[in-house]
């Protein structure tokens, strides 16, 4: 466990405003971020990082779902069909990730900000939105105003049981990582569930603090949890994703994935070699 | 068929929801906020521990608690699927905590 400083508290606040910024002007939680830079450049345990990145998944989640209610962009009964899946993958995730060797942990976590790389490079444009207002949502589809189009649209779920599948990986990918998940549900979602992309992006925000709690207690439960950095993080990662919704609007969004697509992939290959040693 | 279908319900369980998270949040920052500036003007003072777990807990229980809340509406709309489903989160919450108690026991 490291020893704490001010000086250790206020990288990590800062480190905190930076990923929590960039992570909102991405649209993911900061964890992305936070894991590699406590992992590999302050050298905490990994354990140790992603327990404190996933008290800043929950904050960051709490906080932004609280905002958004009332919008009818969080599809609550999708969002909650589907917790049941990645919370399930989340508690498997925290009980396997105290068995799994950290050089494991770094070579999967180098895996996956590869693919979040990719992702973000081919982000698919596909709007899933239906105009007419008479169209069914059924159970679980929904309905909300869009200001791109500046009316009511309609989106009805398909192939549910894809939708539980990523869920629960990503559930599991969450407590392994110390990540939200939303980098693996938002686009699939996405590409095959149907869903637009915001309210896909609003429904995993919203869903991310029950995926990081069963991850995050289990953590806690292991005295894996440094209480004064993670509150530190948490602070941070809050100030940052508000600066980051604020200015969000007024950042070119196309270079700003390119930009950080670079980035991942860097972060990914350091993680990597670091794992293969 | 009326446009308006499942929003109306869904629009009370949202209200609810959304008071539930703000508060959490605000008492898991102020918590935090003031147990950090403690902990590092005067040290590990004993009231700055208990300020910091108290903060961390607040915020893994504002989730559970947005569960929890979700069971109740679910079940005085008589909607019998969801109430069951969220019922199924919660177990699953709380097996994590008692996996975290039973890790804790052996560390």
């Amino acid at each position: 466990m490291p020893v704490v400083t001010a000086t250790l508290a206020l990288i990590i606040f800062v480190v905190g405003v930076a990923s929590g910024s960039l992570g909102a002007l991405l649209g993911l939680g900061g964890g992305v971020f936070l894991v590699p830079f406590l992992n590999l450049v302050l050298g905490f345990p990994f354990s140790v990082a992603a327990a404190i990145s996933l008290t800043t998944v929950i904050a960051t989640s709490s906080s932004v779902s609280a905002n958004r209610t009332g919008q009818q962009l969080i599809n609550m009964k999708l969002g909650m069909l589907l917790e049941v899946a990645t919370a399930a993958g989340s508690f498997l995730g925290g009980v396997t990730a105290q068995l799994i060797a950290q050089s494991v942990l770094q070579r999967l976590f180098g895996i996956v900000a590869a693919i979040v790389a990719l992702i973000m490079l081919t982000r698919l444009k596909r709007r899933n939105v239906i105009l007419d207002p008479s169209v069914d949502p059924g159970v679980l589809g929904g309905r909300y105003y869009e200001q791109e189009s500046g009316a009511v649209v309609t989106y009805r779920v398909k192939r549910l049981p894809v939708a539980v599948a990523a869920s629960f990986i990503a559930g599991n990918v969450s407590s392994l990582l110390g990540i939200g998940g939303g980098i693996i549900k938002v686009p699939v979602l996405n590409a095959w569930c149907g869903v637009p992309l915001r309210a896909a992006a609003a429904t995993s925000a919203f869903m991310i603090g029950v995926t990081a709690t069963a991850g995050a207690t289990i953590y806690y439960g292991r005295g894996q949890l440094e209480p004064t950095l993670a509150a530190t993080a948490v602070l941070g990662v809050q100030l940052g994703s508000w600066a980051g919704m604020r200015f969000g609007a007024a950042a070119s969004a196309k270079w700003l994935k390119i930009l950080m697509a670079g980035l991942l992939f860097i972060l990914a290959a350091v993680m990597f070699m670091r794992g293969g040693r | 068929m009326n446009p308006d279908r499942g929003n109306a319900p869904a629009t009370s369980l949202e209200r609810v929801i959304g008071v539930v998270l703000r508060a959490g949040v605000m008492a898991s920052s102020a918590c935090l906020a003031v147990g950090l500036l403690l902990a590092l003007l005067m040290g590990d003072s004993g009231l700055a521990g208990i300020l910091l777990h108290a903060g961390i807990i607040v915020l893994l229980a504002t989730p559970v608690a947005r569960v929890i809340v979700s069971i109740v509406q679910y079940a005085s709309q008589r909607d019998w699927a969801f109430t069951a489903l969220t019922a199924i989160v919660l177990l699953e919450l709380m097996a994590s905590a008692v996996a975290a108690l039973l890790f804790n026991r052996r560390v």
